[in-house]
């Protein structure tokens, strides 16, 4: 600080360098001082704005959580809510084709039925949908899942999946890869049940699982002789409500859940596939070392 | 059909099961799964945890203990106007006479939170309602065995 005439301190920024013939003795120095002044209020200013700016950074990202948490609760009553009726409609749908079968019509059957069914589907619409906001919002601590143990529990657990419905391979030992296990639940099971539904009529679903690893990634690969995806479906169908087919029942949302649910566990999803030929879908998922997997 | 004396039988034998549910649609669901569970006991439903908290403490209209005997077991949906689900947990927390009343939620809500919370006060189990009278009647038969 410099201290000027009329008492002002005036900050300054100061350098020296010492004055010397060439090889001869030291005979000055040049000191130079720079007012300083105009850089340390502008420093001032800046930290000052990183402080309001932090302020409100927090006071929106507060504000943005409670929205968030807001809609959450919103979407999670509408969906139960919306449930209610539905249950109502179907219980009720039902007992009378059962207790009033004798004195209803065929065509009055055929109506009940359709009820039931559109019922069903709307229902299912609702489910789904609910699965997708629990796929994004669900807290997920990552740990080693074992994707043999996993698939095969899915394979066992839905019927669409036994021996009597459809040929289902798993080939060789799949790896031990990081993730969480109820989001790759619901990404596989979505994926095999994608697999053994897009059949063509009389065909019996062959589905084959196999994994390829390099150092730190796994490859799964699901591969289905069913009905195949024209190239210009193929890049629409990760997203929401993405129906390829209308002879197949499905709500649009099982797809987009995979991508969702893959993408949180740091992974990528894709297909390959020809119309005719089946689809080969590929899930990549970060891998455990062989030596991690020894020590853990 | 039940003879007088087999009813009045069957009331001794088998003390009831109270329900606590708001929406006239799942209140004649519950009933019609009842007649097709063929369970022993009667069933008695009330529209919300207000109504439960006047059944329990004999209060009117449920003075008559002959009428209204003590339940077996309450089951309970959570979203009620007057008194939820959750606060009939908390009422019967501090009443040590009914501490030995099962209490089983049943609801539209598959929430882990609600789940986890009904646990916490005290529901013995925890339902999410079905879309078909046949696994309401399996749910029935199960809470019977117990």
């Amino acid at each position: 600080v410099l201290l000027s005439k009329d008492g002002r301190e005036i900050p300054i920024d100061d350098s020296a360098a010492p004055i010397r013939q060439s090889d001869g003795p030291l005979f000055g120095v040049v000191l130079i001082f720079r007012n300083f002044t105009e850089q340390r209020e502008a420093q001032r200013v800046l930290a000052r704005s990183k402080e309001e700016l932090e302020i409100l950074v927090e006071a929106r990202t507060a504000k943005l959580q409670e929205v968030v948490e807001e809609l959450q609760h919103v979407s999670y009553s509408i969906t139960h809510d919306m449930r209610a009726p539905l249950r109502a409609m179907n219980i009720f749908a039902q007992k009378l084709l059962e207790q009033e079968s004798g004195s209803i019509s065929a065509q009055g059957k055929d109506y009940l039925n359709r009820i039931i069914i559109a019922v069903g589907r709307f229902d299912k619409l609702i489910r789904d949908a609910l699965n997708y906001t629990k796929a994004v919002q669900l807290e997920m601590p990552l740990e080693s899942v074992d994707l043999s143990k996993l698939i095969h529990g899915l394979i066992e657990t839905y019927p669409n999946l036994h021996p009597d419905k459809a040929d289902v391979h798993i080939d060789g030992e799949l790896p031990v890869v990081i993730g969480n296990e109820s989001l790759l639940t619901q990404c596989f099971s979505n994926l095999l049940g994608n697999a053994v539904k897009f059949v063509a009529p009389g065909v019996k679903p062959k589905v084959g699982v196999t994994a390829e690893t390099s150092d730190r990634i796994a490859k799964i690969w699901i591969k289905d002789n069913g009905i195949g995806i024209p190239e210009h479906a193929q890049r629409r169908l990760f997203k929401m409500f993405q129906k390829l087919d209308d002879q197949y029942e499905g709500t649009g949302i099982g797809l987009a859940i995979v991508r969702k649910v893959v993408e949180r566990m740091a992974g990528k999803v894709g297909v390959q596939s020809e119309v005719g030929r089946g689809s080969n879908f590929w899930v990549e998922l970060p891998l455990i070392l062989a030596n991690a997997r020894k020590g853990g | 059909m039940l003879g007088k004396e087999d009813e009045f039988m069957m009331n001794i034998t088998a003390p009831p099961i109270l329900a606590a549910e708001d929406e006239e649609a799942d209140r004649l669901i519950l009933e019609l799964a009842f007649e097709e569970a063929k369970l022993p006991n009667r069933l008695i439903i009330v529209h919300n945890g207000k109504e439960v908290v006047d059944y329990l403490t004999g209060r009117p209209p449920y003075t008559d203990r002959v009428a209204y005997p003590l339940p077996a077991l309450l089951l309970s949906d959570l979203k009620m106007p007057h008194m939820d689900g959750f606060d009939i947990l908390e009422w019967l927390a501090t009443r040590s006479e009914f501490k030995n009343l099962p209490v089983v939620i049943i609801t539209s809500s598959s929430h882990e939170g609600d789940m986890e919370k009904a646990r916490q006060l005290g529901a013995r189990d925890f339902f999410v309602k079905p879309h078909t009278l046949s696994e309401y009647v399996c749910i029935l038969h199960k809470l019977h065995l117990r």
